[in-house]
């Protein structure tokens, strides 16, 4: 049932709202939450289409401020939804225009629900801070879509600026399954500590960035954000965990199908289809408390990733040698850091695997106390951890670790 | 698995993070069977479209008959078309069927036991299932020794290194003491304990551990909760339906065994039990333990408990026979429908509170709820006329259908004179977080691959409520009289409600 209340108020519109109550049983009593949709004038009903899609699973009052043009005398017009046209939920669309525009809040506060979690969400560009926008101000949770604005890039370090706890975006939520698989094949031994990662994405996509941040921030180790040509298409394509045990890479290719490969297991398949608005909106409204990973990853994370390839390309320029040219300098960690306390045989690991080379230096795991490899007590192999501690201290060129293993490697192979 | 290793990507404040099980497969014995199709194939659907399973998940069938691989895969597709709760993904379908196997066998059969373990090392070959696999036994208890010893025999019950091979069974766990021990100590000789799990499908119930949330995550209802506040506990499961097919089954174990031995003691013990130190599985167990090892019997078994057979007649419009005329039973069986048993828990909290446990088929409705009957208000400043209609006041958890919670209490009717009347205050699960709530079996499943054992009553708990149920068994066997006849649609035989009335009580009406 749709009833159009043109030039009307709130207490009209609230009136409205106990009328349909009475009449229709009890609607809005079991609501769990206020969502507050704030979008322009045009078009707001691909947001309203999943809020109500959502409201399935979190019965709530949505309010849809579309924002009309300034320049108009002040009115506000509204409509108000409910039954079928507005899932398990009851929608409100309220159009403002003239002076109104800048005192939405003014008509949204008298119909929130009582004592229930307000949620505000900017479907497109959303506004310099949003927790000291009007309407922010009133809710617990703030959804922006940094990946729907007009530079998604640009955005997302203006989400970073202005982020305050209850701060949240879409390009995150986004992000969920792909960071659910990674970290499931984590669970699974051997549990070897990864050396260094990159992610693979269109250069506009913030999920991409998001996911690169999350992976340096919590695995601690260099990670490469690899910016795909544009004819790769839009969003996250790949991510690669190096480790000493073996690549861990997941790839999606331009189908909804991704690929799992792991070293020395059969590759599987996975449906990783994007995520409709639906799902990630869903997933936003279940928990309505501060994200604390997603402001880390963002405030922290995100300076992380910036600071290595700022390292790296620093490297770059400073040794100039040939294998500059190859990818696999890029995931050098910068000298003088942690990375001087790390042998150089991870180091090597993670340019051989950042290079695409398939199988990892045959040199011992620097944590194991006799520091030798089983059945090569005297091999050169053994010799190898040795040179990288001579090699580590003075290495400011990440190329030393490189002609160490090349030998090593080579009279392990014919050992 | 649980492993003491710290992965780094799960960060305790990320509460995002799906738990996705591992590389892992489930074989299941009994694919035929109802229960199979309708709940555990749509299941396994709706978890790898909820992106919960692993990549290179594999579903072995066995059974016995003469199947390919993809008359196994049109049966699975037909019954996650029908039954399933997610929307069909063509795309999550099809990597989810190339990890189906089919093996035809009969279980005394070594060659298909061989066969099978060839199968599931080919899987792991191609699928990557790790070596890690369930096998899941839907099928009737008489089968499980040879099942268990054919597992034994063809070395799939042994992991190596860091693989896990678990055995999910479900009810009935034996049918007194003497034989759950046994059926333990059978299965614990080819599985060590943490690698059985057994599904009690109304522990996977969101309701059911909402219990443990509304109990404890509150601070309105800990204080009533007990013998001060709370006058007695009614625990109900009935079925609107008979015994239909599962009549071989179902004669000779009747009501109580197939209901109150599992489903409503454990419903019991939630509903008594202690606050567990820490909300993990090993505390939990703890207390549930204890709670059942306090239970104790009424002395007089003949008033304390009742039971009955339903008749035949007419139920909701549709004409329907009885006990003892359906098909498969005999027209002598004592096999009793209903059952209903009064229960003490000697401790501070409970003691002088009666838990009333009740199960029936061709009940009023299909229902399954607790009911806390609370005091009444010691003193009421009203007249007797006035408050007449009002009851006690009630706290019903209702467990299905409609899960959700539903407050009684009195409130005036409107109008110049005073009178107090019954109203309630509804929670809905429906209404609050519509679709979310997942089937009991997907949860109990996904449990089983991740190697989360919460949800699962072990050995000593199974044991303990044989020991309080023997007794009855015992007790009506030796009466040896016929159980009450009840009307069919009715709630239970006149003796239930004399239970109730000799101790000034009522049962409620679901």
């Amino acid at each position: 049932m749709i009833i159009d209340l043109p030039t009307t108020n709130s207490s009209i519109i609230n009136r409205a709202l106990v009328d349909l109550r009475e009449k229709g049983g009890s609607i809005a009593l079991g609501r769990v939450l206020t969502l507050v949709i704030v979008t322009g004038e045009a078009a707001p009903e691909d947001p309203i289409a999943a809020a109500n899609a959502a409201s399935f699973e979190h019965p709530c009052r949505v309010i849809v401020v579309a924002l009309g043009s300034k320049r108009a005398s002040p009115r506000l017009d509204a409509q108000i939804r409910v039954g079928g046209d507005a899932g398990a939920s009851e929608v409100v669309v309220l159009r403002l225009y003239g002076q109104l525009v800048d005192h939405g809040a003014s008509v949204v506060v008298p119909l929130l629900l009582a004592d229930a979690p307000v949620v505000v969400w900017w479907p497109g560009d959303a506004p310099e801070v949003p927790a000291d926008d009007p309407i922010g101000m009133l809710a617990e949770r703030r959804i922006t879509d940094a990946a729907s604005a007009r530079r998604p890039i640009a955005q997302l370090a203006k989400r970073r600026d202005s982020y305050r706890p209850g701060d949240t975006d879409l390009s995150w939520t986004r992000l969920t399954r792909w960071r659910g698989l990674l970290a499931s094949t984590l669970d699974q031994p051997p549990h070897d500590k990864v050396t260094a990662a990159s992610v693979a994405g269109s250069a506009d996509s913030p999920s991409a960035d998001l996911l690169a941040a999350w992976l340096a921030l919590q695995l601690k180790v260099p990670v490469k954000r690899v910016k795909s040509p544009a004819k790769s298409g839009p969003g996250l394509h790949s991510v690669i965990l190096a480790r000493r045990a073996g690549d861990i890479s997941l790839v999606r290719p331009q189908t909804i199908t991704a690929e799992l490969k792991v070293a020395n297991q059969p590759e599987r398949h996975v449906a990783l289809p994007r995520r409709g608005l639906r799902d990630c909106l869903s997933e936003e409204l279940r928990r309505l408390d501060a994200d604390d990973v997603y402001a880390d990853v963002l405030t922290k994370g995100m300076a992380l990733v910036a600071k290595y390839s700022a390292a790296e390309q620093k490297a770059v320029a400073v040794t100039a040698e040939p294998t500059t040219r190859r990818p696999a300098k890029a995931a050098a960690a910068p000298a003088g850091r942690k990375g001087r306390t790390r042998s150089g045989v991870a180091r090597s690991a993670v340019q051989a695997a950042a290079a695409g080379v398939d199988d990892p230096p045959k040199a011992s795991d620097d944590l194991s106390p006799s520091g030798r490899p089983a059945g090569s007590p005297n091999g050169a192999a053994t010799k190898s951890p040795t040179a990288a501690k001579a090699a580590a201290p003075a290495a400011a060129d990440s190329a030393a670790p490189r002609r160490r293993r090349t030998p090593a490697a080579k009279s392990a192979a014919s050992s | 698995m649980a492993s003491t290793v710290i992965n780094p990507l799960r960060d305790p404040r990320d509460k995002r993070l799906p738990r996705i099980a591992g590389p892992s497969g489930i074989v299941i014995f009994g694919v035929t069977g109802d229960l199979a199709r309708k709940k555990l194939m749509p299941a396994i659907y709706d978890l790898a479209n909820r992106g919960l399973l692993p990549p290179g998940f594999a579903l072995v069938g066995f059974a016995r008959r003469d199947w390919a691989n993809e008359d196994f895969s049109k049966v699975v597709h037909d019954a996650v078309r029908q039954y399933a709760r997610t929307p069909f993904s063509e795309e999550v379908w099809r990597h989810l069927a190339e990890g189906f196997r089919f093996v035809q066998g009969a279980f005394d059969d070594d060659a298909a036991f061989d066969t099978l373990a060839a199968t599931l090392s080919d899987l792991d070959r191609i699928r990557g299932t790790g070596g890690n696999h369930a096998f899941y036994f839907s099928i009737p208890p008489s089968a499980f020794p040879v099942v268990l010893r054919q597992l034994k025999r063809s070395g799939l019950c042994d992991p190596h290194a860091e693989e896990w091979r678990r055995v999910v069974i479900e009810k009935p766990f034996g049918n007194n003491l003497k034989s759950a021990v046994e059926l333990n100590s059978l299965v614990n000789d080819v599985f060590p304990s943490d690698s059985v799990f057994r599904i009690d499908h109304y522990l996977g119930k969101e309701t059911v551990q909402n219990l443990l949330a509304l109990r404890f995550a509150n601070q309105l209802y800990e204080p009533i909760w007990n013998n001060n506040y709370v006058d007695h506990i009614q625990i109900t499961q009935a079925e609107d339906i008979g015994v239909g097919g599962r009549a071989g089954y179902y004669d000779g174990i009747g009501a109580a065994r197939d209901v109150i031995q599992n489903h409503l003691l454990q419903l019991m013990a939630l509903t008594a039990m202690e606050e567990p130190v820490a909300f993990d599985p090993k505390e939990l167990r703890q207390e549930k333990v204890k709670v059942l090892s306090a239970i104790q019997l009424p002395k007089d078994l003949a008033t304390g408990t009742a039971r009955g057979q339903y008749s035949g007649g007419w139920q909701g419009g549709s004409k329907v026979l009885g006990y003892l005329e359906e098909d498969g039973i005999p027209k002598s069986s004592t096999t009793e429908t209903y059952a209903a048993v009064k229960l003490l828990v000697e401790t501070r909290r409970w003691a002088g509170v009666p838990f009333y446990l009740r199960t029936g088929k061709r009940m009023g409705k299909r229902v399954s709820e607790i009911a806390v009957v609370f005091k009444r208000a010691p003193h009421l400043p009203f007249s007797h006329n006035d408050t007449e209609e009002l009851g006690s006041n009630m706290l019903v958890i209702r467990v299905q259908p409609d899960e959700g919670v539903t407050i009684r209490f009195g409130s005036k009717v409107p109008g110049p004179s005073m009178e107090v009347r019954d109203v309630s205050m509804d929670f809905s699960y429906g209404q609050s977080f519509t679709e979310a709530s997942p089937e009991a079996y997907e949860r109990l499943l996904l449990d089983v691959l991740l190697g989360e054992p919460s949800l699962f009553p072990q050995d000593e708990e199974v044991e303990l409520s044989w020991k309080i149920l023997d007794p009855i068994e015992k007790h009506w066997a030796r009466t040896a009289t016929q159980p009450e006849q009840y009307l069919s649609g009715s709630w239970g035989p006149p003796s239930a409600d004399a239970m109730m009335a000799r101790d000034g009580r009522a049962w409620r009406r679901p």
